[in-house]
């Protein structure tokens, strides 16, 4: 007849699974707080960096050898097992300029790094103030009405687009100099101070973004100065990001990312054929419209293919 | 009650709560151990949120070593599973005759308890029905039908329909009907089975001079349906007990009376519960009666029948006899099925209240721990190493009821949202989901073996129903993680939180109802 097992064997089930707990819980443990298997079983302390793509089939670099690829369910890999040091992710994808970034690794620490993808050559389209206008007898000029929609964009009153200057009354907190002109985005603003563009953080300590935390993890800025340049015109933040900034400086449009580790990504978008200084808008999340004089042009933010 | 037991003479013997003991001292304790298991549960629930936010590397290590933990359980308790499942098969098997054959048993009754209330004839029917047609010597089965006055003129009508058609089948066939409001009672199945216990030993054991010692008491729910063989097993564990006086037998809980009608939520919570049993069967040391059971009646009667203050008569028994014994007391796992119904109403937000007011009930069972613990300190003929063993067990069922699935599924992921930027920057912080999603998934992995056995048990399918629906029977058990957090822990905490309270619960009884397949 089967019994159920003696309580003698039952016990050794007991004690095996106790053993095996004990035994594992520490190597899971360690393994889980960045601790590794170094050379003669030596153990070490290693960190990591976290690294979110916004797209998939991005190829991750550490120190110019392949990582790991983004997918359509996964954009975010954490590159792990490193031992403290700098490093240098690049972020590549084929169309687009590759992304570079040279980061610190601390031993249980994990640093975060976000990288943008801008296409290698950026598609313009021309919008005319006129178009021809054909039916089955005649053609004529007339208004068009895409031109007349885009250039509303930059007429003053356009909110939120257009960087206003700050009603002193109202946002109070934002700075010292809160006259200035600004920008906000989840809470992070960049305002212009002649040539040089600031960041402030407007939420609590413990929500700080990263990069106000770049020399010391434990105190962060409140603000850090971005970007200087002269002539700078009008600036936005590139769409569906806030660590990242479009900047109208003279005849030139450029990327410039919060980000100041080195090196800080900066790229030259766009460049008025005319010399003239240019000026923008963010249309949606792919297209930019600039206007140099009249003259409208948009650019398309996505990868068009070969 | 026996002088031969003298702890079934004390006060504490059949204490159903704190309000009834008459020295304060007594109610006070009785109260605080009553509020033991939601301390435990709420304490280990809302520590971890406070953990999580004060000191996150901690709540991420307890987090970790715990879903270690888990993983190891549910390794552990399947391995206890295959072991039954290889029994239970085994035993389904044997040919009972012939292992009975060099015992003595043709003396033995089956007394059969039958408790209905509000059920329709074609339920109490299907269940006698099945009796009928046990291998067993029908003279030696006392069917007792348990009927409630409470509810009406219903219960004689089944009662008398039931007796027309069956009472002459059986050796003796006793209609008790249980009057409603007798003094110190709460309604429910306890006082209804403790009647008619009492009701047929007098009309019928003593009458016919049975005695006590050759009677199995089988207390059964009303849509208890007994496989053919199984009193020839039920008896032939009883003749070779090592103590056949001093234990209860426990079948094993299938629910397959309407499995092919019932909603795969149903069936998985079901089948879960099944599982746990049989799980349970092969750890005798912690298993307790449950549900549909067996006792001699001798020893039922010396210990003074099923309580009928409390809501969790089936396992209070059991804790009865092991105080009355002094802890000298056993549950003989059967590892032979009986089969029930699963949860099944007229719509399928009924149902899913349903399930979830009889998890509720079973989960109510925490009403035991005050019991136990009370009369550890009062009971001085119970070993301290066994007192300290079983508090440990029944506490630790209690809280993993109540708070495995909320730390599997929802804490696991706090030290990240909560812990703040500095744990948010750490290799643990980011190890965490992965490392607890990896556990998790190894764990279910195990719920692959649990499909193959519920598969191995499922009754015939009905005609009407499709192929589909069998391969569902395998991927229904995707649900588990929803089943234990639904129909696990949060009904799990509402029963203690509301034991916590002192707002006790009554005795809530499931409908029964059955698709067209299964009437």
């Amino acid at each position: 007849m089967m019994t159920p097992h003696s309580s003698r064997t039952r016990f050794l089930y007991f004690i095996f699974f106790v053993l095996l707990f004990i035994s594992a819980a520490p190597f899971i443990l360690l393994y889980s707080m960045g601790y590794n298997w170094g050379k003669n079983f030596s153990i070490l302390k290693t960190g990591g960096i976290y690294v979110y793509a916004p797209q998939n089939g991005v190829d991750v670099y550490v120190d110019n050898k392949l990582d790991n690829t983004t997918s359509i369910f996964q954009h975010s890999i954490l590159v792990k097992d490193l031992r403290p040091n700098q490093y240098t992710i690049r972020v590549t994808k084929t169309g687009y300029l590759d992304w570079k970034k040279t980061v610190p690794v601390k031993e249980e620490k994990v640093a975060e790094v976000y990288p943008f993808l801008i296409p290698a050559n950026i598609v313009t389209t021309n919008v005319p103030q006129q178009i021809h206008s054909t039916n089955s007898t005649t053609s004529a000029l007339v208004v068009n009405t895409e031109y007349k929609n885009l250039i509303t964009l930059f007429a003053t009153s356009s909110k939120p687009k257009v960087p206003t200057t700050l009603n002193v009354s109202t946002s109070s907190n934002i700075s010292a100099s809160s006259t200035l002109p600004f920008i906000e985005s989840k809470k992070v603003v960049v305002e212009k101070d002649g040539n040089i563009l600031h960041a402030l953080w407007q939420g609590g300590v413990e929500d700080t973004p990263f990069y106000f935390c770049i020399s010391d993890a434990s105190t962060c800025a409140k603000d850090f100065l971005v970007y200087s340049a002269p002539s700078i015109g009008t600036f936005d933040f590139y769409p569906n990001r806030n660590d990242i900034l479009l900047v109208a400086t003279g005849p030139k449009l450029t990327v410039v990312e919060l980000d100041k580790r080195p090196p800080q990504n900066i790229v030259e978008l766009y460049t008025s054929s005319t010399g003239e200084s240019l000026d923008f808008r963010v249309v949606d999340n792919e297209t930019l419209v600039v206007k140099e004089g009249k003259k409208l042009t948009k650019l398309s933010l996505v990868y068009a293919g070969q | 009650m026996s002088q031969n037991l003298p702890y079934t003479q004390s006060p504490y013997f059949h204490i159903g709560r704190a309000s009834e003991l008459e020295k304060k001292s007594d109610r006070l304790l009785y109260r605080f151990l009553e509020m033991v298991p939601a301390l435990l549960s709420w304490g280990t629930i809302l520590g971890s949120i406070i953990l999580a936010y004060f000191v996150p590397v901690a709540a991420a290590i307890f987090i970790i070593v715990f879903d270690l933990y888990w993983l190891l359980k549910t390794a552990y308790l399947s391995l206890h599973l295959y072991n039954n499942w290889k029994r239970t098969r085994h035993n389904t098997s044997v040919d009972w005759h012939v292992m009975l054959e060099p015992l003595k048993y043709e003396d033995i009754y089956h007394m059969v308890i039958l408790p209905f209330y509000s059920e329709s004839y074609e339920v109490v029917s299907k269940t006698i029905e099945a009796i009928s047609k046990v291998d067993y010597d029908l003279k030696k089965m006392i069917v007792v039908l348990a009927g409630e006055a409470k509810a009406g003129d219903h219960a004689e009508l089944v009662a008398e329909r039931a007796t027309k058609e069956y009472g002459n089948l059986f050796g003796h066939f006793f209609v008790s009907i249980h009057p409603a409001g007798l003094p110190g009672e709460m309604p429910g199945k306890g006082s209804n089975i403790t009647y008619a216990a009492q009701q047929t030993r007098i009309h019928v054991l003593d009458k016919n001079s049975i005695e006590y010692k050759n009677v199995l008491v089988s207390a059964f729910d009303i849509d208890t349906v007994a496989y053919p063989k199984y009193f020839l097993c039920l008896t032939w564990y009883f003749l070779t007990a090592e103590k056949p006086y001093q234990s209860s037998y426990q079948p094993i809980p299938l629910y397959n009376n309407n499995l092919w009608d019932a909603p795969a939520l149903s069936r998985v919570v079901a089948g879960s519960g099944t599982f746990w049993q049989m799980a349970q069967q092969e750890r005798p040391d912690k298993l307790v009666t449950f549900s549909s059971h067996s006792i001699n009646f001798d020893t039922l009667h010396k210990i003074g029948y099923w309580q009928t203050n409390m809501v969790s008569e089936d396992s209070r028994i059991f804790w009865n006899a092991f105080m009355a014994y002094g802890s000298d007391y056993y549950v003989v796992p059967l590892a032979y099925p009986v089969s029930m119904d699963a949860n099944l109403a007229s719509s399928f937000w009924q149902t899913l209240k349903n399930i979830y007011k009889q998890q509720r009930r079973w989960a109510w069972g925490s009403e035991n721990v005050p019991y136990i613990l009370f009369n550890f300190i009062k009971n001085k003929s119970i070993p301290l190493n066994k007192k300290i063993r079983i508090t440990f067990v029944q506490l630790e069922g209690y809280w993993s009821l109540a708070t495995n699935p909320i730390l599997i599924l929802l804490l696991g992921w706090l030290p990240v949202i909560i812990g703040g930027r500095n744990f948010n920057q750490t290799v643990l912080s980011y190890n965490l989901p992965y490392i607890t999603q990896n556990l998790m998934i190894l764990a279910m992995s195990g719920l692959m073996f649990s499909a193959f056995v519920f598969w191995t048990f499922l009754p015939e399918m009905p005609q009407h129903y499709g192929r589909g629906r069998k391969i569902f029977m395998f991927f229904q058990w995707l649900f588990v993680p929803v089943t234990i957090f639904i129909f696990g822990a949060i009904p799990g905490l509402d029963a203690q939180t509301r034991l916590f309270l002192g707002k006790y619960m009554g005795f809530w009884v499931t409908p029964k109802h059955r698709g067209k397949a299964t009437q």
